[in-house]
């Protein structure tokens, strides 16, 4: 029989071995560097296996990883850098396209850029997004709608509409 | 009506490309004091919960033969077997010595695939976005199996491997059978990605203009 907190350890290993794209993905939106990204990541997921005992299963395991994550990377961002890295790194095959789009992705508040992340991005429900960011679902909701707003706003601009 | 989500998803890539190198479950461990040797799975959990998941089952544990898949609840699954299916089980795909079928469940939808030695089953809501990897795992040495599913606009996977090589994967027959309208697909081919975390692809999915819609790694 397996034992319930080898289980749980198991769970988390899988998680991380199935979602860590995004994972990094959303510690990179928060922290804009990738090195700072992937140290949030791995501290987060320490945090959640030093943590686990305290995993009452009233929500799913992963928006409860994905709570540790975040808090690992907003933890990060507080911390003071000798330079400023925290704009967006364009050193990757993908450049940055100067869209409308992008640029209103990236001058949105915090939590809005988060909420978009961990929606389309994380796939996660507002339940879930609101466990993982320590907020009441209407802030979810509110968020996410001023984000689509903006986001749609550009996206007419664009579009030339 | 403008769409939302495929420019919204591509610029959300675009911000935060991904770059997992240096990434790894030993080093979590290790951050968390977790005792040397307590758990040794590196980064092939997937293989090493099917095996697991084959032990509990009574079906066997070969390594030559070993295949992992996605399953978020995976364990409260176990706890739960069998999960509450609502539907017919449906063969996904299939090949000399495996299966791959799926069915309709209170959990979500239900995967199992069972191979000689190797036997797992994982339920979970379906994902929304255009292309996600469920799970992959090596066959042998040198290659490799990934199974994902694809969104209903999806006409196309591709896989590219380092050094510009690329093949395709195959797509399943609609599965109405699932009450989705998302599709599985599946890549076979050099893919030592599992056995040898230095190994890269990258999956990208087309729709039927030949734009690409979705990606992964």
């Amino acid at each position: 029989m397996l034992e319930g907190d080898d289980a749980m350890l198991g769970e988390i290993e899988a998680l991380y071995a199935t979602r860590l794209p995004a994972f990094l993905r959303v510690a990179r939106a928060i922290l804009g560097d990738r090195e700072r990204a992937l140290e949030a990541v791995q501290d987060g997921f320490a945090d959640a296996i030093r943590s686990r005992g305290s995993f009452r299963r009233e929500g799913p395991l992963e928006a409860w990883v994905w709570r540790t994550v975040v808090n690992a990377a907003r933890k990060a961002a507080r911390r003071p850098l000798v330079e400023e890295t925290l704009s967006f790194v364009e050193t990757d095959e993908r450049p940055s396209p100067p869209t409308g789009v992008g640029r209103v992705v990236r001058s949105l508040p915090e939590r809005q850029r988060l909420v978009l992340f961990l929606r389309y991005y994380a796939d996660l429900d507002y339940r879930s997004i609101a466990d993982a960011l320590g907020v009441e679902v209407g802030t979810v909701s509110s968020s996410l709608a001023a984000a689509r707003a903006a986001v749609r706003k550009a996206l007419v601009e664009v579009n030339g509409l | 009506v403008i769409e939302l989500e495929r420019p919204l998803v591509e610029e959300l890539e675009a911000l935060a490309p991904l770059d997992a190198q240096g990434a790894s479950w030993e080093d979590v461990a290790r951050r968390a004091g977790l005792r040397p040797g307590v758990r040794r799975r590196g980064y092939r959990p997937a293989i090493l919960v099917c095996a697991a998941l084959a032990v509990v089952l009574g079906v066997g544990t070969a390594a030559s033969a070993a295949f992992g898949w996605k399953v978020s609840p995976f364990w409260s699954w176990v706890n739960s077997y069998p999960p509450g299916r609502t539907g017919p089980i449906v063969t996904v795909f299939s090949g000399r010595d495996w299966d791959l079928v799926a069915w309709k469940s209170t959990k979500g939808i239900c995967t199992s695939y069972g191979a000689p030695g190797v036997s797992g089953s994982g339920c979970s809501p379906l994902p929304r976005r255009p292309l996600a990897m469920d799970f992959g795992g090596g066959v042998s040495r040198s290659q490799g199996r990934i199974i994902g599913t694809v969104s209903a606009r999806v006409v196309r996977v591709e896989v590219r491997l380092p050094g510009g090589r690329s093949f395709r994967a195959r797509i399943s027959r609609r599965l109405p059978e699932l009450g989705t309208t998302r599709r599985f697909f599946l890549a076979e081919g050099p893919l030592s990605f599992v056995l040898n975390h230095e190994t890269r692809f990258t999956l990208l999915a087309y729709d039927a203009n030949g734009h690409v819609v979705g990606r992964f790694g």
